[in-house]
């Protein structure tokens, strides 16, 4: 069997969750959509390197998660975005969705409470597949989600009108 | 019973508990309010999250390139014809004519291959120095 007949069938199903956590980071459809392509093709030049024992959705997020920090270095090579500390623009236009307002207030939190923010609500990963994602133990998953859950709690109460 | 610790009201949530120490957690916020009252908030968060989360997705249009049989075998295919080329045909060209044909006839054999090349989608201006290969979609 070819590794893309294996392949694709595994990637089928995460396209959307993909597609919605690009966009939550790098903003617009076409640079989202851009990096899950990337990423497809990236995974599946990987996929004799997969262990089967893990979970195949943490760790192909793992390969868009670079995907999309590159696609930020080159934004920041090209002077229009900072990696280190994203600001949207001033010159951007006001939030209108409700993904927009959720992604600005994630935005103004610490990068690990971001990461991990969007893995778990625009990617949807369970704990065992964060803790895969970014390399750390499921108890450090435990505590630094529930901080970047109540940090933006804050950050949300502080932007309401 | 250990204390409930602040985080494990994060996994409650998420349904990431051992069924154990979820009762536990139940047991805990039916005696404190203030326990209750803080996993009401975040349950209420999470799901005001989610929705918003949910509302950024779309179905990308991804193409996975792979190489085929066909033009896997391409470079053992050419060096087999360049080879009869070579041993057959090459030491009867004895006059320009011959030449002019034979070289005509490699030039519309390399068109005929690009063209194959370009009906199958392999061949993108982007990609042109790439391994050659087909697209297959697996979005819309």
């Amino acid at each position: 069997m070819s590794r893309r007949v294996q392949y694709a069938p595994l990637l089928q199903p995460l396209l959307g969750q993909a597609a919605g956590y690009s966009r939550s980071i790098l903003r617009t459809r076409h640079d989202a959509e851009d990096a899950v392509q990337q990423a497809a093709l990236r995974g599946l030049e990987r996929i004799a390197t997969f262990d089967a024992s893990r979970s195949f959705k943490g760790w192909w997020f793992a390969i868009l998660r670079n995907c999309c920090i590159d696609t930020l270095r080159e934004f920041r090579a090209a002077k229009t975005e900072s990696l280190e500390n994203f600001d949207p623009p001033d010159c951007m236009p006001p939030d209108t969705s409700a993904w927009e307002c959720l992604s600005t207030a994630m935005n103004r939190l610490s990068q690990d409470h971001r990461e991990i923010l969007r893995l778990r609500y625009f990617a949807d990963l369970s704990y065992r597949e964060l803790a895969e994602t970014l390399n750390i133990p499921q108890g450090t998953v435990m505590s630094r989600l529930h901080l970047a859950r109540k940090a933006l709690q804050a950050q949300m109460r502080k932007e309401e009108p | 019973m250990k204390p409930i610790e602040p985080a494990e009201l994060s996994a409650y949530l998420d349904g990431e508990l051992n069924p154990i120490r979820a009762r536990e957690v139940e047991t805990a916020m039916t005696n404190e309010p203030a326990l209750r009252a803080e996993f009401n908030a975040l349950t209420e968060a999470d799901t005001a999250w989610r929705a918003a989360a949910r509302s950024a997705e779309f179905r990308p249009a991804v193409r996975l390139r792979h190489s085929t049989a066909v033009w896997a075998s391409l470079p053992a295919a050419t060096a087999g014809v360049a080879l009869l080329v070579a041993v057959r045909i090459l030491p009867r060209l004895t006059d320009t004519l011959a030449w002019g044909f034979f070289l005509h006839g490699i030039t519309l054999a390399i068109m005929v291959v690009w063209v194959i090349r370009l009906a199958r989608g392999g061949a993108v201006a982007a990609n042109s120095l790439q391994s050659p290969g087909t697209h297959n979609a697996i979005g819309p």
